[in-house]
């Protein structure tokens, strides 16, 4: 008793307001995903985020707003210049009008495609209600349109605009969205594919399809969009989980193929933290791609795991007739129950029909190819594959303030941690956790520097090698997708064995307790960022800059 | 003009600053080699509060106090601890192009290696044993795999995929079936098998303040 007196007396850690009711409202707590629903933990009652809530259009009748359309493909030749403009939209999910953000008044963006090697202006408009800036995501671009706000450029404000000019060197799959609070503005609606096509007829083996998924989720509950925070980010321990899955914007994806068809997904993953574990109902996939062009050898696979920012390319062979769903299937930890639940979400449908493929690629799917231009373009790297990295970097995070009954039930929540997160276990926790209170950290373990601290610099045609570990040990380790920008990475090794899996990237996903090392190709000169691509993550301060000397 | 930015000046927010609050804080066991439900060495989590409160927060917290698990290696004892017998298990994460091996269910791949020290003569357990066998199974035991022989100076390994798991070394005789029949030799927890339900911490127990 005297322990509880004592204890009663303290409230909650600074940051943390109380009185609140946290049924509804702008700052309610969000739901629990399907299967792991828990109860408020003690001690939590009026207990919230301490950050002021946030959703774009606040005062604007929706009803004023254009409909968000669906995106539009753009095919651009070599010196094409458009428009882009970043809006606020009127946008129905479910039955319910919602504000949003889109480009051009699209949920995706325009889809911007052109051939290897064609250059194109950009003329972004902001017409937001908050400053941006556009990233164009693995592009190896002039530095000074990469969109890096406060490396590359100032945001720009509202109203205001900003000339990119793109040149596109890779052929493959990419992406571009806003730089500026990631977290609310990627995630409500602000992104949109670039499709590079090779001026190699041969590139891609044949096939009946080609789809261009993104893939996304969003926090909403009856109430509408989950507020986001205005002056910080909050869920910014595991990031902000949706509730609805969303592919290519929408709730319901469907396609419709013949028995025997192969159908070529150029895969996106633009969640602000989620990352996915997919499959294709009962048909077989062929993994191809990755962010930055093909891989150097193709191989089936079970499933493809993507974190958020990666790309990937993969063909399905869809056999059999019928429904073939496409899901997202997960061991989902219930922390507060201390359980795994199996998780199997549906993103879409693929319709076959009891009609054979007309051409048959079945055989072309059967071959799993070797690309000798891979192989060619790695070559001269091989001969760092095996010595020791140059630079050395930590993954971790530190949480302070949170409230007592938040901190006291994080110590039982470090009994384990997955390798990879797939949902948000621990609601209350997360919730109310903001970037006040998080950091989370890239730190650099010669120099003992952090995050923004750290800036390295390599000459132009040199090659930086990077260890990168995660943290197991830290209060709350997650797995990370690391973005370098303006240049090509390839992994040389992963917990210790040598990289067989050979492909240009530009996100590395450094799953809990692993080491990742891999080579910086520094062709591009410029001061770049390197940050983790968790929206909420980057917000808690987890990037860094190195420059590229000319 | 290309890369020039026109417009009002707005509000800046270029993501080059970290977030942190300034307030007394304390490390709660933040290097010690035990934590309380779950503390673990090394990390910095801090909560504000007076010092006599903190003092109470730690005695409550640090009353269950056990050594954080390691995700990736498992430590085998003896259901016999006069044995003196002792084993490892290295959990590796095999190769995936994805960095993440799982199964299409999404269940974590593992390959258990499986070594122990010092064996003695199998029969030594039970009358006949003539091989010492690596196996795993859920905690309900309703899952099994066999992950190999376990010879002297040898590693038996094999691949795991379930979220809770236990590694066990038992004694056979001859070729071993889908399950162990023999004794008990070795035994040791995934660290996710260590779980619990909230619903074990002392504030379910009115042990923290509203």
């Amino acid at each position: 008793m005297l322990l509880l007196m004592g204890l009663g007396g303290m409230g909650v850690g600074d940051g943390i307001a109380q009185g609140h009711q946290h049924g509804r409202g702008p700052d309610r707590m969000p739901p629990m995903a399907r299967g792991m629903e828990m109860p408020l933990i003690p001690g939590m009652e009026g207990v919230r985020p301490a950050m002021t809530p946030f959703l774009p259009g606040v005062g604007v009748d929706p009803a004023t707003l254009p409909p968000a359309g669906p995106r539009q493909l753009l095919d651009l030749a070599d010196g094409d210049s458009i428009d882009l403009t970043a809006m606020l939209v009127r946008r129905r999910l479910r039955g319910r009008d919602h504000v949003m953000y889109g480009f051009n008044g699209q949920i995706p963006g325009p889809m911007i495609r052109v051939r290897e090697a064609a250059t194109i202006t950009v003329r972004f408009l902001n017409r937001l209600d908050l400053p941006s800036t556009v990233h164009w995501h693995g592009i190896r671009l002039d530095n000074r349109y990469d969109g890096a706000p406060g490396v590359t450029q100032d945001p720009v404000p509202v109203g205001g605009e900003f000339l990119y000019r793109i040149h596109f060197p890779d052929p493959g799959i990419y992406w571009y969205h806003p730089h500026v609070r990631e977290d609310i503005q990627q995630d409500m609606g602000l992104y949109g594919n670039l499709v590079v096509h090779s001026s190699d007829p041969d590139y891609y083996s044949p096939v009946n399809l080609e789809e261009v998924l993104m893939l996304d989720d969003l926090l909403v509950d009856d109430e509408g969009i989950l507020p986001y925070g205005q002056d910080v980010a909050n869920f910014a321990i595991m990031g902000r989980f949706g509730t609805l899955f969303l592919v290519n914007g929408e709730p319901e994806y469907t396609l419709t193929a013949r028995r025997g068809d192969v159908v070529r997904f150029l895969l996106t993953n633009v969640a602000n933290t989620r990352t996915f574990n997919l499959s294709f109902g009962t048909a077989r996939i062929k993994l191809v791609g990755a962010d930055v062009g093909n891989f150097e050898r193709e191989q089936m696979v079970e499933s493809v795991v993507i974190a958020p920012a990666q790309r990937y390319v993969v063909e399905v062979h869809f056999t059999e007739p019928g429904p073939q769903m496409i899901t997202n299937r997960v061991q989902g930890l219930n922390n507060f129950q201390g359980e795994f639940q199996p998780m199997v979400d549906t993103l879409g449908v693929v319709t076959v029909r009891d009609e054979p493929a007309a051409p048959d690629h079945g055989d072309a799917f059967r071959t799993l190819r070797t690309n000798r231009s891979v192989t060619e373009s790695v070559e001269p790297y091989r001969e760092h594959f095996a010595r020791a990295p140059d630079k050395d970097l930590l993954l971790t995070v530190s949480i302070q303030g949170m409230p007592i009954p938040i901190t006291a039930f994080m110590s039982v929540d470090t009994t384990y941690f997955p390798p990879q997160e797939w949902v948000d276990g621990m609601r209350d926790m997360n919730w109310v956790a903001t970037t006040k209170e998080v950091r989370w950290i890239m730190r650099d373990r010669a120099t003992g520097k952090e995050n923004n601290d750290i800036e390295w610099t390599v000459a132009r045609g040199d090659v930086l090698k990077v260890r990168m570990h995660n943290d197991e040990r830290s209060v709350h380790p997650m797995s990370h997708p690391i973005h370098f920008h303006g240049q090509r990475l390839l992994i040389t090794a992963r917990d210790g064995l040598p990289e067989e899996d050979v492909a240009w990237r530009d996100t590395i996903l450094v799953p809990v307790g692993s080491t990742v090392e891999f080579l910086v190709e520094a062709t591009n000169p410029g001061r770049w960022m390197a940050h983790c691509h968790i929206a909420e993550h980057l917000e808690a301060g987890m990037h860094m800059v190195f420059t590229v000397t000319p | 003009m290309i890369g020039s930015a026109t417009g009002p000046p707005g509000p800046r927010n270029d993501n080059t600053g970290s977030l942190r609050t300034s307030h007394f804080s304390l490390d709660l066991l933040s290097r010690s080699r035990f934590y309380s439900k779950g503390f673990s060495q090394g990390y910095p989590l801090r909560v504000t509060l007076p010092p006599l409160a903190a003092v109470l927060v730690l005695a409550v917290l640090g009353s269950d106090a056990r050594p954080r698990p390691d995700l990736f290696r498992i430590e085998l004892t003896s259901p016999n601890p006069a044995s003196g017998l002792t084993g490892v298990v290295l959990l590796k994460r095999p190769r995936s192009p994805f960095g993440l091996a799982v199964t299409r269910d999404g269940h974590f791949i593992y390959r258990a290696e499986v070594s122990a020290h010092a064996l003695p003569d199998p029969s030594s357990f039970a009358p006949g044993s003539d091989r010492f066998v690596a196996w795993a199974t859920t905690p309900d035991l309703d899952q099994v795999v066999r992950l190999g022989t376990l010879g002297a100076g040898e590693t038996a390994a094999g691949r795991v995929t379930y979220n809770k798991f236990m590694v066990l070394v038992t004694a056979e005789r001859g070729e071993p079936g889908d399950r162990w029949r023999g004794p008990i030799v070795l035994l040791g927890r995934s660290a996710s098998s260590y779980l619990t339900s909230f619903s074990s911490h002392t504030m379910f127990n009115g042990g923290m303040p509203q």
